[in-house]
């Protein structure tokens, strides 16, 4: 199995005229991965080192292709209620914790923290959009991957204060869909990879209904899968606001 | 009368919705030492809350603590203030002067309804009725502009008692928001009279604010009370990434022209291996000053009417993640004043899914007389589990 895994991962390298540069793809993935706007219910599992498994519930809303989101946790009871507010592709970030009824903003330098625990930052989840000015996009060739050739499509940081220096997206070529996404730390190192599977066209909308997130230093992985999910939802102006933050 | 009215809406929500019941059990111990004596005590509480949505734009929700307390329930307040601040007062047959030695503190089990409000969103509005949470300020360790609430400086996130109020909160645009809260008391002049206009410009978030509230402190031979007016200016957000928070509150007392400053600088900021460091500067014109603490203040203090016992102090926390589920975490405040420091190391384990385990030390430094040099020592083991 593992020489079979190996003999897909071979390169194929060859780039024809027809294909698209590596600015036209970034285009392409950001399109088809923010749609209008999103509403749905997501099951994230965080498995730990020592095998321990965290589940949360939360429902997750998207607005303005992504521009904003809004997730308010419905599970477990420990965090039931609490929400989070993202807008501007995560530059302002305000965190509700609904016992207490407080509203605290978090910094920029929090963004590149774990989002509650998990293998996803909180730039991971909200980022968006700003690859197209945070990063350097290059077409580096062609891959197979688990049987489906794929561009291989280099980010590289063009700021200092990105998380990752870069980042290496396995974009399918029979419909621009990446399914594999390598992140690359400040220092360089390869540090976790994000597989996005079981792809399915929900109302016309290409959505990975499955998310994993695995840490190659840690050890540990996230799970992220959409428990129900549409894109046919209008969002008034106040939505993605502090006040429907507390409600 | 608030009651009147969310009881009945309480009672008969089951005909509309489903009621969401929820809650947590919390365990706590309390070791601490102080020159006279150890001390231990600790409680069970169990916090069972109700919410339910009758329709899409009411919002009703509850909860009841039941808190039992158990090893030495009954203190002395005297037990924890260096002998030299204690009172004397003339004795009985105005002989001499006797020294107070004894201000009984006791920790009485409770079952209480902590909130029960109704909340109503109108595309103009929002109207929450009842005894709720009320958060104002954006500062960690100290919050000058509230008035609703007090904190627990060895425990600042812990949550309050909730306020019954009246708030209304209205929209201007995406980012502006007018809020007006009132909570009724005896008579107007007893009425905390609230309002802010919070308004959002790039990454900071700005608010100001005004209040009048009568200003009650205790005093040894009796309660004094004092017209308070509070204007206010909070902000938060960052400048090159560091987080910054600062909140001014302007006292004025029963209508003098002199006006007493309160105030937080706090910044804060995560590095990239998730160290957190956050810290606080809290001045408070109304504290005393460290060569004229008195008694009254320390009994102002620990009532809470209040926020510091002098007037200068910093606030320095850290936080760093041990894996997914520990968190290790460490406090000290120091009262720039007299130059004492207490210094709190905590554990944090997710034991479970829904099961949170702390322990935290405590550490005093100073001279006896300073504010934190008295005691000596304290831990506290908090197990709380949610369903």
């Amino acid at each position: 199995m593992k020489r079979f895994i190996g003999l897909s991962l071979i390169l194929i390298n060859f780039l024809s005229a027809a294909d698209p540069s590596g600015p036209e793809l970034l285009d392409k993935i950001i399109d088809l991965m923010n749609p209008q706007n999103a509403k749905g219910i997501m099951e994230q599992t965080i498995v730990t080192t020592t095998g321990d498994h965290r589940t949360f519930k939360y429902e997750t809303y998207m607005g303005n292709h992504g521009e904003s989101s809004l997730m308010r946790y419905l599970e477990p009871s420990r965090v039931k209620g609490n929400a989070m507010l993202m807008t501007d592709y995560s530059d302002n970030i305000w965190m509700y914790n609904r016992r207490s009824n407080r509203v605290r903003k978090l910094a920029s330098s929090a963004k590149n923290q774990k989002f509650e625990g998990s293998d996803f930052t909180y730039e991971d989840m909200g980022s968006g959009d700003s690859w197209r000015t945070d990063y350097k996009p290059i077409l580096k060739g062609i891959e197979k991957i688990d049987h489906e050739k794929c561009y291989k499509l280099e980010l590289q940081s063009t700021f200092d204060n990105n998380s990752y220096t870069k980042m290496i997206c396995f974009v399918r070529m029979s419909d621009f869909f990446p399914i594999q996404i390598d992140y690359y730390d400040e220092n360089n190192v390869f540090t976790k990879s994000l597989y996005l599977e079981n792809i399915q066209s929900i109302e016309g909308i290409l959505t990975p209904m499955k998310m994993t997130m695995r840490n190659h230093l840690d050890k540990t992985e996230t799970v992220m899968t959409y428990l129900s999910i549409t894109y046919n939802v209008e969002f008034d102006k106040y939505f993605f606001t502090e006040r429907n933050l507390k409600k | 009368m608030l009651k009147k009215i969310v009881i009945p809406l309480l009672l008969i929500s089951p005909l509309f919705a489903e009621i969401d019941w929820f809650g947590y059990y919390e365990g706590e111990g309390d070791i601490g030492k102080i020159p006279t004596k150890g001390i231990f005590y600790g409680y069970n509480k169990l916090r069972l809350d109700l919410d339910t949505n009758p329709s899409e734009n009411i919002r009703i929700s509850a909860n009841v603590i039941y808190r039992e307390y158990y090893g030495q329930t009954n203190l002395n307040f005297i037990d924890f203030i260096h002998p030299g601040y204690w009172p004397i007062y003339p004795n009985t047959d105005q002989s001499g002067f006797d020294t107070l030695s004894y201000v009984p503190y006791t920790l009485s089990d409770s079952l209480f309804i902590d909130n029960m409000f109704m909340q109503f969103h109108h595309r103009f509005f929002d109207l929450t009725l009842g005894k709720q949470q009320i958060a104002t300020g954006v500062g960690y360790a100290w919050n000058p502009t509230d008035i609703f609430n007090l904190k627990d400086l060895m425990d600042p996130t812990y949550e309050n008692t909730g306020i019954s109020a009246i708030a209304l909160s209205i929209p201007i645009g995406t980012r502006t928001t007018l809020s007006g809260i009132l909570q009724p008391e005896n008579s107007w002049s007893e009425t905390i009279q609230y309002c802010q206009l919070k308004t959002g410009i790039g990454q900071f978030d700005i608010s100001a604010l005004y209040s009048r509230s009568l200003l009650t402190l205790t005093r040894l031979f009796g309660p004094t009370a004092q017209t308070h007016d509070l204007y206010g200016f909070n902000l938060e957000g960052e400048i090159f990434n560091v987080g910054v928070r600062t909140e001014i509150a302007t006292h004025r007392l029963d209508y003098s022209d002199k006006l007493n400053y309160e105030y937080i600088i706090g910044l804060d900021y995560t590095f990239k291996n998730s160290l957190y460091i956050l810290t606080e500067y809290y001045h408070n014109d109304l504290g005393a000053k460290s060569s004229r603490t008195l008694f009254d203040d320390y009994m102002v203090y620990y009532s809470g009417e209040r926020k510091s016992l002098n007037q200068n102090y910093l606030f320095t926390l850290v936080m760093y993640p041990l894996g997914n589920l520990l968190d290790f975490s460490a406090f000290g405040i120091i009262n720039l004043d007299d130059k004492s420091v207490v210094f709190a190391p905590q554990l944090m384990y997710r034991i479970f899914e829904n099961v949170e385990l702390s322990i935290l030390g405590s550490w005093f430094i100073g001279e006896k007389s300073d504010e934190y040099g008295y005691q000596q020592y304290g831990f506290r083991f908090r197990i709380r589990a949610y369903f």
